[in-house]
């Protein structure tokens, strides 16, 4: 009988923590892990790090599973705690985790304006489309074409939100891309200006059976499936678009926001009468 | 180039595995066939993720790169372990 | 423009002073959105705290900014943000948040007069506004002065009590300009924080538990703090599974403010010891009360001034007491009758209470207005 081996990534779980509340195959786990990853391949402290995170499932990845300082707060706040966190000790390295309901819904506006102002947060925005914890409603992420009720508006693109709104690093990418998902989130812990990592997920429970899923692995595979490299989104052009997301990185790393380009601007801008 | 037989070994820890036909990213994630859902419940009361071709595993670490409880450790035969 | 604590006496509006206040406290941090007619208080914090080496923000919204404040609270700053009623009302589920996590914050209520919501208007408000079982500090300045010095209670009673602390003020107070008298720095109460150490065994644990003020675990320190709002044992750790979990969490949380209320009860009794009449009031209204019972006494009028600073934890045997001295109680409110309700209850058996609003409410009452229905009271 050969001894036990350690899990590499043990000793960033708080002891008593380390069975997850969430449900089985979620997409939220390996986002976790991607996050854990990411500091140990940079060799960083944990003391070094504070984790804010908000309510939904993606709220309990850092709380209470990280061994960290952990601030779970309130609905859509979070960035703005993590604001006053950031502002008070700019050392600290400063992560909001949390889902698309909680930042782009609910909390959207302190989103917009904390990449306006450019603290240097890592936000790690875990996309699913649903509120799962309320029981599978409808959220403005990007994956959300799951069919509900009381929600009939198209979803907003995060990603372009935060280009527009002056992040200088963000990236989208699902969590069938787990390894590249680390690398950008080893990229934003870097990074000194606001970044936004999506991480695109599944809702196994509330959201897999309304599109007909079987269970997490399919969901993946379909993850997998309908996930564009960005290099390619011109190519494929919007027909080739269409029920699929681009992943990658848009934006940066880089030091200032990303200004307008000539081509970008609407004609009747251009040309005024 | 393949490894040769039973240079890696799989560990699957029951107490943190939620079950492979709830769950089952590992089985899923591995290109060797390596792991399959065992035969009866483990101490959970589900029916973990469980080795069932050792010798052909490669040492790539998907399955533990895809588990979302880090129930999943892979190691060369000196305990070394593998983390993508 | 001076800098570090300001030393002497300076003719300033009650917003400056409050602002001022802060700075003499120790306030490294404050978080704002623009809301009339507290700006008196951002304005002066925006030049000042950089000056001392602190931290001003504008944040997009009310909640954004009680929420950096609370961030930056538990990452270790003295913190404070100030706005009106309609902000209060948007940062209810922040103070809620800041009640069950224990965090030390200000939080500074300059309330409209006459215009777009009444007039007093957030004194029951700031107590049963947030949601869940709570029990939160609110004082109610009645000057300049009081804005000041009342400021810096409001960080003592915050950093010692482990709570949000409101400061109720009304227009006339935060607009007005009086003298205000700056006392020595050394004078100057500097409360902070208990905070957490790694490790703990022994006297330290067992000491918080019975002082009823656990020491903040500070994050930033390594000492990989656990904060959450939802129910939780004494350290930190949520607890859905104990059934006697709540039960502890809320009475902790409620008994800890109970508990320290006659630290935390201002209230001001001026006047004959045969009163038969008493004024009550806050705020300007209670200014109004002193300065009515002061020319009654010269008119030989029994009557007493008892002025209310601290509304919440509610001084209610301080009250009740009054109601055994007096036999007519005259509630003087800028309103159509707030905390008026609470002084009724509190001196239910005793004096008959009588509620008395301005002329025209949103103004303030008028002295030979108020001594006008004393007459009739005594008649």
């Amino acid at each position: 009988m050969t001894k036990a081996l350690r899990h590499p990534l043990t000793d960033y779980i708080r002891r008593g923590a380390e069975m997850t509340p969430l449900c089985a195959g979620c997409g939220s786990g390996i986002v976790a892990q991607a996050i854990l990853r990411a500091i140990h391949r940079l060799n960083l402290d944990m003391d070094d790090l504070v984790f804010v995170s908000g309510i939904g499932c993606a709220g309990w990845i850092p709380s209470p599973y990280f061994n960290a300082d952990t601030l779970h707060t309130m609905p859509g706040r979070s960035v703005a705690v993590a604001t006053g966190v950031k502002l008070f000790r700019p050392g600290l390295k400063v992560v909001v985790i949390s889902g698309d309901g909680d930042l782009v819904g609910l909390g959207g506006n302190h989103l917009l304006h904390a990449a306006r102002r450019g603290a240097g947060l890592v936000v790690v925005c875990v996309n699913n489309g649903v509120y799962e914890l309320t029981g599978g409603q409808t959220t403005p992420g990007l994956a959300s074409e799951i069919p509900t009720f009381g929600e009939y508006a198209p979803p907003f693109d995060a990603c372009d939100l935060m280009r527009a709104a002056g992040a200088t690093y963000v990236a989208r990418w699902t969590v069938y891309h787990a390894l590249d998902l680390s690398l950008s989130v080893q990229k934003a812990l870097l990074h000194p200006g606001f970044s936004f990592i999506e991480a695109v997920s599944y809702c196994r429970t509330h959201a897999g059976p309304r599109v007909g899923s079987r269970g997490p692995v399919e969901m993946m595979q379909l993850y997998r499936d309908r996930a564009v490299p960005v290099e390619r989104v011109r190519a494929l052009g919007l027909t080739g678009l269409r029920g699929r997301w681009a992943v990658g990185e848009f934006v940066g790393p880089r030091t200032t926001p990303c200004e307008a380009e000539e081509e970008d601007l609407p004609e009747v801008v251009l040309n005024p009468t | 180039m393949k490894p040769e037989r039973g240079a890696f070994v799989v560990q699957i820890d029951e107490r943190l595995c939620k079950g492979a036909e709830g769950c089952g990213l590992c089985v899923w994630a591995c290109p060797e066939g390596v792991l399959a859902p065992a035969g009866r419940p483990g101490v959970r009361g589900v029916r973990p993720a469980k080795v069932t071709r050792g010798e052909a595993c490669t040492g790539c670490g998907l399955c533990a790169l895809y588990c979302p409880d880090m129930a999943v450790v892979v190691a060369d035969r000196k305990g070394v372990v593998v983390l993508v | 423009m001076s800098e570090g604590v300001l030393k002497g006496r300076h003719s300033m509006t009650g917003e400056e002073a409050c602002a001022e206040g802060a700075i003499a406290a120790g306030c490294q941090f404050f978080a704002g959105y623009p809301s009339a007619p507290s700006l008196g208080v951002a304005d002066r914090l925006a030049r000042r705290l950089p000056e001392v080496g602190g931290t001003y923000v504008q944040m997009e919204d009310a909640a954004g900014a009680i929420s950096s404040v609370v961030g930056a609270s538990w990452a270790g700053a003295k913190a404070m943000t100030a706005t009106s009623g309609m902000g209060i009302g948007l940062m209810q589920e922040e103070i809620s948040y800041a009640v069950a996590t224990e965090t030390p914050c200000v939080i500074v209520d300059v309330q409209r007069e006459g215009h777009r919501g009444g007039a007093l208007e957030d004194l029951v408000q700031s107590r049963c506004g947030p949601h869940g079982p709570h029990e939160i500090v609110v004082f109610a300045p009645a000057s300049p002065q009081e804005m000041f010095d009342l400021t810096i209670c409001a960080f003592s009673a915050a950093e010692k009590f482990r709570t949000p602390v409101l400061i109720a003020a009304d227009t006339f107070v935060g607009h007005g300009r009086e003298a205000v008298e700056m006392p020595r720095e050394e004078e100057i109460p500097f409360v902070w924080r208990r905070i957490a150490v790694a490790d703990e065994e022994g006297e330290e644990v067992r000491g918080f538990l019975e002082t009823w003020v656990a020491p903040m675990p500070v994050i930033g320190r390594g000492l990989k703090a656990h904060v959450t709002a939802s129910c939780h044992d004494a350290y930190g750790r949520r607890t859905a599974l104990d059934a006697g979990a709540l039960d502890r969490f809320v009475r902790a949380l409620c008994g800890k403010i109970q508990r320290y209320r006659g630290d935390l009860t201002i209230t001001e009794a001026e006047g004959p010891e045969e009163a038969r009449v008493a004024l009550v009031g806050y705020g300007s209204a209670g200014r109004v009360a002193q300065a009515t019972a002061r020319r009654a006494y010269e008119e030989g009028l029994p009557v007493e001034a008892f002025r209310l600073t601290t509304l919440w934890p509610f001084p209610e045997s301080e009250v009740a007491d009054l109601a055994r001295r007096v036999k007519t109680i005259l509630v003087l409110e800028d309103n159509l009758g707030q905390m008026v309700h609470y002084i009724r209850a509190a001196a239910q058996g005793g004096a008959e209470v009588v509620f008395l609003p301005p002329e025209a409410v949103g103004a303030l009452h008028r002295p030979a207005y108020v001594l006008e229905k004393i007459q009739e009271v005594l008649s």
